[in-house]
This record gives C-alpha cells, structure tokens and sequence, in this order.
C-alpha cells in the first residue's frame, strides 16, 4: 500500500495539474509567488506571535511589579509614619504627647483604624482608634500577642489578614522601636483603602491587578466588591504555584474568563500581586496581525494570480496562434499567414513559420505546374503512342493483305512466270513486314534499356565502308547516286549502334529521294566529328523539324511512299543519339534536300588496325558444314529454320524435346545450338543448352530464340551468357547471328563459353 | 470571550476597511439616555438636607459618564417615612432602572417586594432590618451603604467627656421607629459605663414628641444631649440646637449637618461623600451587576465636625486632643 502511494499521488498531481499551456504558465507563476508568499506569512505571524507573547510577558511583569511595588510602599509608608511613634520612651512619660502623637498619625495616615503603644514589658500604654473609645495607661499586659513577641524578636510584625464583619479586610503591623524601651506600636490597617493604588495600574483594557494573602483570599483589587465578597482564590494560587517556572500562567482568571496571570511577590509581606489580562485581549494584537497578514497575503495572491494570468496569456497566446496557425497550414491553407504582435522569439517563429509557408506554398506550386506539364507530356505522349498503335497496325494491315491476296493468286496461277514475279512480290511483302517489326522491336529494345552502348574508339571509315556496302545495291535499283566520302577520322562511339544511325539516315534519304543522290560526309568540328547525310529529296518543312524527331511522332508517309516503312527510322535514331549521348540536327529546305547530320566525339587514331578493320578478312562462311542442333516445340519454326539452315549449306539436326535432342544427336557435340525457351512439358531451352553442354563436356555456342521478351527471361538468358534473338526473326539476322557465334567459337581468344 | 475577540476583530476590521467613524459608545445604556431612569426615595425635605444628598449622587455618577438629563432621568420623591410605600409604588410604576432609597425610605420600597434593584444609604443594620442576609452576600435585589458604626456612638460619648471632663449625665434622644435602634442604645450604654457617665433616653417618634422631650430632660439635669442619627433628628437639627444653646447643653450626633445646624459637633460618615459613593453601586447596576452580589460597604472614614461658634457659646474650651482629631471645624 505505502509503496504504491507515491505512484498514486504523482498521478494525483498529473492528473490535477493544468494540462493546456495557458494553465502550466499560470500554475507555475502562482506557485512562484504564493509559495515564498506563503512561507513569509507563515513565518511572519510566528515571529509576530512569538514578540507578541514575549512583549506580554514583559509588560504583565511590569505590571505586577508595579502593582507589588506600589502595595509595598503602602505599607512601608505606614510602617514609616508608625516609627515615629517609638521614638519616645515610656520612662517619666504621662502618655499626653504621644496620644497627640498618635491622634496626628490618624489623621495623616486614613488608613490606620486604631493604634496601640506597648512599653518594653508589653504592657499597653496608650490606645487610640477612630472607631473605639480611646484607652491611657491601662498597662494591660498584651505581651502575649503574637504582635508583641513578633515585634520584639524580629522588629516588625505583618499580622494575618482578617476581616471585619466578614467583609472589610484588616491587617495588623507591629513596630519595635529602635530604643528598646520606646516599647512596641501596634496599628490596624484597613486595606480597603490600598484600593485606589492598585485601581491606578491599568493592565490593558479589561486586565487588572490585584493582590492576595498567603492564604488566596483576595485583598486588594480595583473593585471593592470582590474584596467585600470574600473571593477566595486559593485554587488560583494552587495551580500557579504547580508550574513554578512559568512566566505567565494560563487559568482561568477573577472573572471566570480564561486569562494570562503573571504574579509577584510583594516584598515585607507574605502576599503576592496577580496581574490578569483576558487572554481575548492578550491574542487580540496576535488575531489582528494574523488577519492582516492573511489579508495582506490573500491580497497578493490575488495580484500574482491576476498577474500570472495576464502574463501567462500574453505568453501563451502567440504560442496558441503558432499552433492553430501551424494547425491551418497543416491543413492545406497555404496562404495563412501568422500575425504576431510581439517582438520576442515567438514573433522570430512566427515570422519564421511564414517564410517557410511562403516558400511551402512556391514549391509547391512549382510542383503543381511540374505535375501539369508531366501530365500534359503524358498525356501527349500515350495519345502519340495511340496514334503510333494505329498507324503500326494499319500499316502492318496492308501488307498482310497484300500478301494474302497474292497468295491466293499464286495458287491459282500457273504461268510460271507469273508465279515467279507473285513469288517476289510475296517476299517483298514479306521483309516489309519483317522491317516493320525489327523497327518496332529495336525501338522497344531501346526504350525499355536492353540495348547497352559499349563505347570505343574506332576509324569512321569502318563503319561507312559496311553502310555503303548496305545501300549500294537499293540506290542503285532506285537510279540513284550514292556515295561515302573516305574519312581517316576517329570516332568515340558504339560501332554498331553508330552503323543502325547511320544506316537509317541513309536508309530514310533513299527512300525519300526520287532523283538526284545521297552523300555521306565526315567533318572535324573541334572535339567532335560530325556525320552528315546529304539528300536531294522531298525537303521537310522547318515547322516539322522537332516533330519528325520526337517521340511516336513521324512525318506520314508521302503517297507513293507508302508501304515503303513506317518512318520509324528517325525516332530510332533520336533514341539511339540519346543513348550515345551524340547530338542530331537538320537542315532542309522542301523539294530541295535535307542534311542530318550527327555529332559524333573525336577520338585520337590507334596504332595498329582495329578489329573492325579487320572484319572483312573474315569473310568466308563458318555456316557451311556446320553441324546446328534446333531445338523448338513447333513444328513448322524447326522445319522452316532448318530448310534455311540447310540452304545455307549447314548440317541441321531438329529435335522437339531434350529426348529428341539426345537420340538425334547421337554421340557428336553439335556446332551451334539454337533453342527456344519455352518447350513443352514444361522443358526448357536454356537448362536444355546447359545440359548438353555437360553431357558432351562442351562448351558449344548457342543461341536463343523466344518470343517470351519478359524481362524475367531476358535477364535470365542474359545471366546463362546466352545471346538471344526475338521471334519473329529475319533470315538475315538469323544467318548474322549463327555466323558471328560460329567464328567467335573457332576463334580462340573469343570464346564465349564460361565453364572451361 | 473568542466570539467577544471575534466580535471585536470583526468590528475592526470594519473600522479598518470601511475607515467609517462608528460612534465609540462605551455602553448601550448610556446611548439610549432616555431609557435609562433612576428614582431617587428620600425622606422629607426642608431641614433635612436630602437635597444635598441627591446632589452628591449627581455628582457620583457623573464620575461614572451618567449626567442627568442627557444620558439619565432621575425621579425624585420627599416624603414622611409613613409615605414611604406610596411614594416607592409610584416611583416603581414609572419602571426606573434603579431606585435609590435614602434612609429608612428604603423600608416602603422592600416591602413592595419588586425586582427592580434598590441602591440604599442606610443608616441602621441592614441585617438587622432585613434589607440583606449579610454584607458580603447581600442576596436579593437591595444593597448599598450601611452608615451606621455602633461603635461611634461610644466615640462620641468620649469626644464630649473629652470637651467635657466633668460630664456626668447624658440625654440620649433616639427615634424608636429607627432600625437597629435598641442595638445603639445599648451600645451607648456600655460606652458611657466605661466613661464614668449615667444615661437617659429620651424616645422621639415624632416632631412633636421633642415638645414633650424637653421638659423632661431638663428635669434629667442632663448636661449634654446624644441624638441618634437618623432623618427624624436631621430634621430637628435646628430646634435641638436652639434648645442647647437656651439650657447650655450641648448636643452631639453623627451627621455633619447636625453642626452645621448650630450643634457642638458630629462624628460620624461624610454622607455627601457616602452618597457619591452609592452612585458607584448605581453605575454598576446599570453596566449589568446583579446586586445580590455586590456586598454591602461602610464608610470607611468618619468626620469629626466640630462647630467653635457654639462651643464658644456654650463657654467650652477645645482641648488639643479634639483640635487634634477634628476634620472641619465650623466658625
């Protein structure tokens, strides 16, 4: 239970305290003042408390020995005037002088009831009273009163006091004179009369002093009637003399009330002054300065509240406009701006807040207007890629229709002749659409980053040698002139990637020329080298320039042009420019010519030929004789690739299944592999080309043709090391790729296979 | 007495908030003066100096802040002691605060048996005449001052033996009706036996009885007169001086007055003085004492009076004793 106290009281405290900003301001100023406010009130009423009582007790003190003071000289005043009476002796003496004597003393000392003169032996001489007949010379003998003997022994006698009718107290004194035979005066004193000394001492407002005897009657108080009544305090005396100690004592006093009694004895006699002050009164002084302290206190309390809450909202305000500021712009309200009318930090946040809004609020309508113009960019581009689809589909449509159509009419025609130009035709239709679809593939291939430049440095010439070698034979069939100027320029680029550029420039100047010619020049521009394809043909107008560039954008094929291509040509080569990183621009002027030309980075000519140099030494055909395993699960593709195959002078093996494969083979590595990927019950061309090259322990080349162009299957026919080809393949491109990994396997130093 | 200190707290602390002037009234009493009556019982005026008595009570409470006629209305009647009664209901149906009976007048007012507090000056034995069960306790609704000292009787006897040192036969004149009288003639008695002196007494009821007194006290061959204090006497002051003178016998009594009438002299209380102390039994009654505990008081200092005229008169010498012990001396 103790143990979980502390916890429960801090969730107390957690849970009293003020939770909001605003509140922890004010409870912390508040706890500032009140606490050390409080702490100084408190002690401040204890030391005025503690003074309080001290002052109490000097004063009462005071009092009472005032009052004892005051009583003892009443007594030592008729002590005084009593031994003047003995100064005469009883020897030779009638009495008469000292009855006048004694007859003035009355008169000067009221409170003297009667006197009496003893001579040494105790017998009374003289008697006078105010009230009693006078008596000379009795010589009766009082040597017995305890007067007497008191006075005799010790000088002076303080009788008991006692009380006339049970009301008036009386005390007697005796003196003995300081000649022994001037005898011994004996007088009766009415204490009443001691009243008016003690009615003199003022003890506060409602405080008295009085005196009382060794036996707790009251003897002389303010008021006669309390002396008159035989007030009897003995119990008083009882518990004052219980706390000896004590300075004031805490009883109930005369008045019945609780009151503060400090005592004093009165010297001669056997009495003491008790000084009474109610202890309403005494505490009055105590109550008034606590109230005033309290109200002092409540008072300042109020102000530090006041106080704490007005500074604590003028803290917490700018703060509170932060926050539903912050609030606001958190919502979207990017025009908000927070006003604060200070000059502090908060304000420097404030402005700070702002600033950053503002700038919130640029950015973010930069990305707004970035966003639209993406939008619009996309938005063109799949309406361009819609435009594309359809333009490839009705352009892929016509010779399609064309080719059946002239199917048809092959078979039912039977001149040979005719059958033979149907034949061409047939297969003119046929590479359109093979054209078609290489286009669209390397423009694929392109964009979707399969094609990888492998940058280097090699002759110019190289390169325009195979171009011209390419489109010698079409320009020439179109009557028209072409020519490559020789360059001994170097270039800085990927040979073959720079050949398709190139090729295609030609290709497209060719095709849009009608008379006139094609020339292909290499100019030194600083670091660069720039390409340049000259034509004489139909010109482009300057407004179309960046559109025949563009994405999916083409210039449409002019009439006669059609079924020419889909002017692919040029957004492959943007594309592969971008690539390379070399720049394309054109010059035209419509029904005059055009010259593109490409930029191309120079690059300083190597010692020693290049082995594109050398490329045409390697001219002889590596597909004759080959031994070529086909591995496909349609029939027709195998019979089809290995009738060309087989035209192509190679030796073809053709196998449906990895089964096939092996019985088919027999014991004989094949030369090349050429396999497709997905074969049926679920075998596969690439474990099939792995496979056997383990199980003829040779790493023989092979070459992959799928029409699967996932990129999962790419990537993983490109992690086996395999080159692949994409379905539908040209023969042209077939007969290349056999070639190039037919020579790369003779050669040594090429060999493509990685596990030797 | 913490609800009196609240009180006061709060009070201040009006006074300390509001710094309004509140009237600083001792006493709710006095603020409302027109409430606050006393009636005054006295015996008949004329000779009797009664009025100088309720002048002296006037001047006592003025001492206490009581002023007739702003903060006290006084209801004074005169009468012969057989009114006494008549006069007390009358005065005690105007329901004063205090009835102050000088006297034996106080006698008519006990026997009304009221509630209302009686103040008295009187010059019997209050226990005697059953006005208080004691001095210290007085017990019911009366107390006040008891004037009477049998023992002065005696003084008085030895002050004319002192004047007269051959005085032999005294006349004692005495109202019987007066309380307490028997006691002081019996105490005259014993006194005068210790003097050396024989006495006759002379009873006087009336004013009229002096007529038939005189004759008889010369045929007493008295040589001096003792008068017994009381309003009867007072009254006759006068006439017993003019008899004294006539025979030369002079005559002593109690009250002062009774020398300024013409008389040798008085020993006895200073009733101006005691009536001005029955003002304080007055005050405080009206402040809220109950007088059955306020005891009963005695003079507590007696006057020798002595008028020189008519001792010169009368062919007397002072001697230095009396000189000695007189307090006023009338010339």
């Amino acid at each position: 239970m103790e143990r979980r106290a502390p916890l429960n009281l801090g969730n107390l405290v957690r849970r009293v305290l003020p939770r909001s900003l605003l509140g922890k301001y004010i409870a912390s100023f508040v706890a500032a003042v009140g606490v050390p406010l409080i702490g100084y009130t408190v002690a401040d009423i204890w030391l005025a408390s503690t003074e309080h009582r001290n002052a109490l007790i000097q004063i009462q003190r005071a009092n009472a020995e005032n009052a004892a003071f005051r009583i003892s000289q009443f007594i030592r005043d008729i002590e005084g005037q009593l031994r003047w009476m003995t100064h005469l002796s009883w020897e030779e003496s009638d009495g008469k002088q000292q009855r006048i004597d004694a007859l003035r003393l009355l008169r000067q000392v009221p409170a003297i009831v009667d006197l009496a003169l003893m001579d040494e032996k105790g017998r009374e001489r003289l008697f006078v009273s105010r009230v009693s007949l006078d008596r000379i010379s009795t010589l009766a003998d009082r040597s017995g009163e305890v007067a007497f003997r008191d006075a005799t022994s010790m000088g002076v006698h303080y009788g008991i006091v006692y009380f006339q009718r049970d009301s008036e107290p009386f005390m007697t004194i005796a003196l003995s004179g300081a000649r022994r035979d001037s005898g011994i005066v004996m007088a009766e004193v009415n204490l009443k009369l001691a009243r008016d000394i003690v009615s003199r001492i003022r003890v506060g407002r409602e405080g008295q002093a009085y005196a009382i005897d060794r036996n707790g009657r009251l003897i002389v108080h303010p008021d006669a009637s309390l002396v008159l009544r035989n007030t009897d305090l003995s119990a008083t005396i009882r518990s004052i003399d219980a706390d000896p100690g004590a300075a004031l004592h805490r009883i109930d006093g005369l008045t019945g009330q609780p009151a503060l009694l400090a005592q004093v004895m009165v010297p001669p006699l056997d009495w003491r002054v008790l000084v009474e002050l109610p202890i309403a009164e005494a505490n009055q002084p105590l109550w008034r300065a606590l109230e005033r302290s309290l109200a002092i206190a409540l008072i300042s309390l109020l102000v530090a509240v006041a106080i704490a809450v007005a500074f604590s909202w003028r803290m917490a305000r700018p703060i509170r406009l932060l926050m539903t500021g912050a609030a606001r712009i958190g919502a979207g309200h990017l025009d908000h701006r927070i006003m604060i009318d200070t000059s502090d930090e908060i304000a420097q946040l404030g402005r700070q807040f702002n600033t950053m809004t503002a700038e919130l609020q640029g950015s973010y309508a930069t990305l707004e207007r970035k966003v639209a113009e993406r939008t619009q960019e996309l938005t063109e581009a799949s309406s361009a890629k819609s435009r594309f689809l359809a333009a490839a589909s009705h352009d892929l449509r016509q010779p399609l229709h064309a080719l059946n159509l002239m199917v048809a009419q092959l078979r039912a025609e039977t001149s040979p002749v005719e059958r033979e130009r149907l034949a061409h035709r047939i297969e003119q239709a046929v590479a359109s659409i093979n054209g078609l679809f290489d286009d669209l593939l390397d423009i694929s291939r392109i964009d979707s980053g399969v094609v990888r430049a492998e940058i280097s440095a090699f002759p110019i010439q190289a390169v325009l040698d195979r171009v011209e070698t390419a489109f010698a034979a079409e320009a020439q069939a179109k009557g028209l002139r072409f020519s490559c100027r020789p360059s001994e320029l170097w270039v800085r680029s990927d040979p073959v990637l720079l050949q398709r550029i190139l090729g295609n420039l030609v290709g497209n100047a060719l095709r849009y020329t009608r008379q006139g010619g094609v020339l292909v020049l290499c100019r030194r521009r600083g670091g660069t080298i720039r390409i340049e394809v000259w034509d004489t043909g139909i010109g482009i107008p300057q407004d179309k320039y960046r559109e025949i560039f563009s994405e999916f954008y083409q210039l449409a094929p002019v009439g006669a042009l059609r079924g020419e291509g889909l002017g692919l040509g040029l957004a492959i080569v943007t594309r592969l420019c971008q690539l390379l990183d070399h720049t394309i621009d054109v010059v035209s002027r419509v029904g005059r010519g055009s010259r593109f030309s490409v930029c191309v980075p120079a690059a300083m000519a190597e010692a020693g030929a290049s082995s594109l140099a050398e490329a045409p030494e390697a001219w002889d055909d590596p597909l004759q004789g080959a031994r070529i395993l086909i591995v496909d699960n349609d029939a027709d593709v195998l019979q089809g690739t290995a009738g060309l195959l087989g035209l192509w002078g190679s030796q073809t093996v053709t196998a449906q299944n990895r089964n096939q494969a092996l019985e088919r083979l027999g014991n004989v590595a094949p030369d090349l592999m050429i396999a497709d990927v997905h074969l049926d019950e679920g075998e596969d061309g690439v474990q099939l080309v792995e496979a056997l090259r383990e199980r003829f322990m040779v790493a023989f080349p092979a070459l992959i043709i799928s029409g699967d162009v996932s990129k999962s299957t790419r990537e993983r026919i490109l992690a086996q090391g395999l080159p692949m080809l994409e379905k539908p393949v040209a023969p042209a491109r077939l007969r290349a790729a056999a070639t190039r990994l037919l020579r790369s396997a003779t050669r040594p130093q090429a060999s493509t296979s990685r596990g030797e | 007495m913490t609800d009196i200190g609240r009180r006061q707290f709060v009070r201040d602390g009006l006074v300390f908030a509001a710094t309004a002037g509140v009237s600083a009234a001792p006493s709710v009493a006095r603020d409302t003066g027109s409430t606050t009556r006393i009636a005054w019982l006295a015996g008949n005026a004329g000779p009797l100096p009664t009025p100088a008595y309720l002048e002296a009570l006037r001047t006592g409470l003025g001492s206490w802040n009581w002023v007739e006629g702003r903060n006290l209305t006084i209801d004074a009647r005169w009468g012969e002691p057989a009114s006494a009664e008549r006069l007390a209901s009358e005065l005690l149906a105007l329901r004063p605060n205090v009835l102050v009976a000088q006297g034996a007048m106080v006698l008519g007012a006990r026997n009304l048996k009221t509630q209302i507090p009686i103040v008295f000056g009187f010059s019997g034995d209050p226990v005697e005449a059953k006005l208080v069960t004691s001095f210290s306790r007085p017990g019911g609704n009366l107390t006040g001052i008891a004037m009477q000292s049998l023992d002065l009787i005696g003084k008085r006897l030895e002050l004319l033996k002192e004047i007269m040192p051959s005085l032999a036969r005294v006349a004692i004149l005495a109202n019987p009706a007066h309380p307490g009288e028997q006691l002081e003639l019996q105490a005259s008695r014993r006194a005068a036996e210790k003097l050396g002196i024989t006495v006759s007494y002379f009873a006087v009821s009336s004013a009229r009885d002096f007529a038939t007194a005189w004759p008889a006290l010369l045929q007493a061959h008295a040589e001096a007169i003792v008068a017994f204090p009381d309003a009867l006497i007072m009254s006759q002051a006068r006439a017993i001086a003019i008899f004294a003178k006539q025979n030369g016998i002079p005559a002593v009594s109690g009250w002062s007055e009774f020398a300024d009438e013409g008389n040798l002299l008085t020993y006895g209380p200073n009733l101006r003085a005691t009536w001005e102390q029955a003002a304080g039994f007055v005050d405080r009654i009206l402040r809220g004492a109950r007088p059955a505990e306020l005891p009963v008081e005695q003079p507590s200092s007696f006057e020798l009076v002595v008028n020189q005229r008519t001792a010169t008169e009368l062919g007397l010498t002072l001697p230095a004793a009396i000189s000695m012990r007189t307090d006023r001396m009338i010339r």
